[in-house]
């Protein structure tokens, strides 16, 4: 069974670059440009990591953070934002987000915190 | 309390938020290019519709800048104080079953929080005296953690040059011999770096994060060493091209040093 780790980020050049951070780590790859496509993309039931940005087109990043809690409560979201106030993190997590990690991000972080976050998967 | 959502000149939405996360948010100068907002996520109108949201979003006068830093200190002084008194991995909002590399990874993750030095410039001393007590705050407890994790203990101290450890208790007293051709224990790691106030020290055995340390930097070229207090944040095996070794958080770095440090690692990569 393929275990995915997806990308929601409206830019596609960071969706690029994490990507990149991910390349060689055991899992699939995929990525999509906003939130319906990461909701369709997860209801086909082999993602087991997202990692979100929190500005995108239509609906926010808290938003499908949000609902992806209901839906799939058990799915590790990790937050990648450069909106790294001290209360958006804590918003961000008090939303369901498992990590927040600050842009710009080094690929040693992205890897470490998707490790973590797969570790910690029911 | 109510929330809001806003968008920026290409429809990108954030939300739903606080004002207070849309303050902080505007003042930390990332929200420059807010057009409208919305109550509810669906229907958005320009901001002057919504004058709260406008009031939020505008440049703050001194008062406020002082009201604020004041509840931030507020707000750090009350997280010590539950921190104190909370099992480490509740804290760190873990498992019982969360490994010692999730562990440590959670741990340098939080503590990028409490980082003086990501303090806006008009941080007033209490407001850094308060983040740092934060740091060492959780450092401490991280500490208590490392003693009762069995880890791998069974690394040897790898003897490299130019580097000399010293442990006294919890704390750790490090000789660092920098050369002008080879500045790379402040460029190479991407968080704990010169331009961070940190550095990364090539070593093969373990050393206990949360450890306080004692830095004794002589750069070659510079005939008085330079002494330096910090943390260890990080400690990593030998993965994806870093090298095994410890990071260094430096604290109350005096300006002088740091403007010291930065020219001369600046000086040495540029050759």
């Amino acid at each position: 069974v393929a275990r995915t780790v997806l990308i929601v980020d409206d830019d596609a050049f960071t969706r690029a670059q994490l990507r990149d951070c991910l390349v060689g780590m055991d899992v699939e790859l995929d990525d999509v440009a906003d939130a319906e496509g990461a909701l369709a993309r997860v209801g086909k039931g082999d993602v087991i990591c997202v990692l979100l940005d929190l500005v995108m087109p239509k609906m926010s990043g808290l938003q499908l953070l949000g609902t992806l809690k209901l839906s799939h409560p058990g799915l590790p979201v990790i937050v990648i934002s450069g909106l790294d106030t001290e209360r958006m993190i804590d918003e961000a997590t008090r939303q369901g987000a498992r990590l927040f990690l600050r842009k710009p991000f080094h690929p040693l972080e992205v890897q470490q915190a998707v490790r973590s976050a797969l570790e910690l998967s029911p | 309390m109510s929330q809001w959502w806003v968008a920026d000149s290409e429809a990108r939405v954030l939300g739903p938020v606080s004002l207070e996360v849309l303050t902080e948010a505007a003042a930390a100068g990332k929200l420059k290019d807010v057009r409208v907002a919305s109550p509810d996520g669906k229907n958005f109108s320009p901001l002057a519709q919504f004058p709260e949201v406008q009031k939020a979003l505008q440049p703050r006068k001194y008062e406020q800048v002082v009201a604020e830093q004041n509840q931030a200190i507020e707000r750090l002084k009350a997280w010590v104080v539950s921190a104190k008194t909370m099992p480490f991995l509740q804290l760190l909002g873990l498992p019982e079953s969360a490994s010692g590399e999730t562990v440590r990874a959670t741990f340098f993750n939080l503590l990028q929080r409490f980082y003086p030095d990501r303090l806006p410039g008009d941080a007033t001393p209490a407001l850094r005296r308060a983040c740092e007590d934060a740091f060492l705050a959780l450092s401490d407890k991280m500490i208590n953690f490392e003693r009762q994790w069995p880890g791998d203990k069974t690394q040897k101290g790898g003897a490299v040059e130019g580097i000399e450890l010293e442990f006294h208790g919890n704390h750790l007293a490090l000789k660092l011999k920098v050369k002008a051709r080879d500045v790379s224990m402040f460029t190479r790691h991407p968080e704990l770096s010169v331009r961070n106030d940190g550095l990364f020290v090539p070593w093969g055995g373990p050393v206990p994060l949360g450890t306080g340390v004692t830095v004794t930097v002589g750069f070659q070229g510079h005939p008085t060493p330079i002494k330096l207090n910090g943390r260890v944040v990080a400690a990593r095996q030998d993965v994806e091209g870093l090298g095994t070794g410890f990071g260094i958080k430096l604290l109350e770095l005096p300006d002088s040093d740091r403007a010291f440090m930065r020219a001369y690692v600046a000086r040495a990569t540029s050759r």
